[in-house]
């Protein structure tokens, strides 16, 4: 959300109607609440960043696509996307996504393609960096042309750098439960399904089908373990009280 | 590809045996996967090693890793304490690397010896390329005490 604020001068109320306008996993009801915000009156004079705008329109697309493809359809999709932004074929036409310029005379527009671009070539920085997985999903994922190729190719880098380094932290948080106890612990394996909960529904269908059902008995396990941990050592722990009771009783 | 796919079944099968009855987990791996090329990779799930694998990685391997991009997971086999395995197969066009890493803590000596017998752990990594893929393993930490391990694994 911040580099929406970034990339121009958005006043607080253009913050508030792009933190209330993207679709998530609660898609529909977001989208709504932004159609109000618009059409109060005093949307008139409400500035809406050209970004936001385009990502509103994304958002209604994306709904579409997602309400009429199957999980195996939005995966085929994310796996030709993603061999459309950083394949062999990307490569082989770079002059010309290098080139390509939005269709829009908005100068916001137009710096942020440029950026992207050079984003691409290894200059400067990712102008969607910092934001969310949904915002970025829209983008990378879009194919109606409302977004350069090279825009969509650094939204899609930068929530592949977002995976990554959730990843480390989480892959970090196993080892330090196995290396305390011996087990990954059923509050780590929580927040693996919590994160794949969270994911757009087209980076969701990329994981393995069934691999909630599988995290959730990894917690049930966990669980009944630890609870049966915390059981034996309040058994030794009472053992050693009554011990402890019985000798002092005794002297 | 047989004879490691073998090697890596056999490791297995031998710790199970070691440790038969046993139903703990082995020590986990930490998988870092690192896409030196200009396009992306994609992992790919083909054989019963590379299924067992996906079964007991996470978080799960990502379909594709960015261009100078990198995954990491955690993978632990149910089988037995005593060893742990992965396999992983990445392609880049018409590029492929199959990764490998396993630990198996082995019985060595005998009751008859003094002391009876010991376990050594061994810890072993493989990169197998095709098609002019290079493709480097490499175990960078190895914990004495739990026998949990790190490995990278590298293809351009």
């Amino acid at each position: 959300m911040n580099s929406i604020n970034q990339l121009g001068t958005t006043t607080p109320q253009q913050t508030q109607v792009s933190e209330r306008s993207f679709v998530n996993k609660t898609g529909e009801t977001t989208y709504s609440q932004t159609s109000e915000i618009i059409n109060t009156p005093n949307s008139a004079t409400m500035q809406v960043s050209s970004l936001s705008r385009l990502l509103n329109d994304a958002a209604v697309r994306a709904e579409t696509r997602d309400a009429i493809t199957n999980r195996d359809g939005l995966a085929a999709i994310a796996q030709s996307t993603a061999h459309e932004l950083y394949g062999e074929s990307y490569t082989r036409n770079k002059a010309i996504h290098d080139a390509e310029v939005p269709n829009s005379d908005d100068s916001q527009r137009l710096a942020q393609a440029k950026q992207a671009t050079a984003f691409t070539n290894g200059q400067g920085s990712n102008p969607f960096k910092g934001m969310s997985r949904d915002q970025l999903a829209l983008i990378a994922y879009d194919d109606s042309g409302a977004f350069t190729v090279n825009e969509r190719r650094a939204a899609l880098s930068e929530a592949d750098d977002q995976e990554y380094q959730w990843r480390v932290k989480v892959v970090a948080k196993m080892m330090d439960d196995y290396n305390r106890t011996g087990k990954i612990s059923a509050e780590t394996h929580q927040e693996v399904l919590d994160h794949y909960k969270s994911l757009p529904a087209i980076e969701e269908s990329q994981l393995p089908k069934g691999y909630d059902m599988q995290l959730q008995g990894w917690i049930q396990e966990a669980k009944s373990t630890e609870s049966s941990q915390h059981k034996d050592e309040l058994e030794s722990l009472l053992e050693q009280l009554t011990k402890r009771l019985t000798n002092n009783q005794k002297s | 590809m047989k004879i490691k796919q073998t090697m890596l079944s056999a490791a297995l099968a031998a710790a199970t045996m070691c440790a038969a009855g046993a139903a703990f987990a082995g020590p986990p791996v930490t998988v870092t996967f690192k896409n030196l090329s200009t396009q992306e990779a994609t992992y790919k799930v083909v054989t019963n090693n590379e299924v067992s694998t996906n079964t007991n990685a996470s978080p799960k391997p990502k379909t594709t890793v960015q261009p100078q991009g990198a995954d990491t997971y955690v993978v632990q086999n149910i089988i037995s304490p005593d060893a742990n395995a992965a396999t992983v197969r990445y392609t880049i066009g018409s590029k492929t690397c199959v990764f490998g890493t396993t630990f198996v803590n082995q019985i060595s000596g005998g009751a008859l010896l003094p002391g009876g017998p010991t376990k050594i752990p061994k810890w072993n990594k493989t990169a197998t390329a095709s098609g002019g893929a290079v493709c480097t393993a490499t175990i960078k930490s190895q914990n004495l005490s739990n026998y949990s391990w790190t490995v990278e694994f590298t293809m351009k």
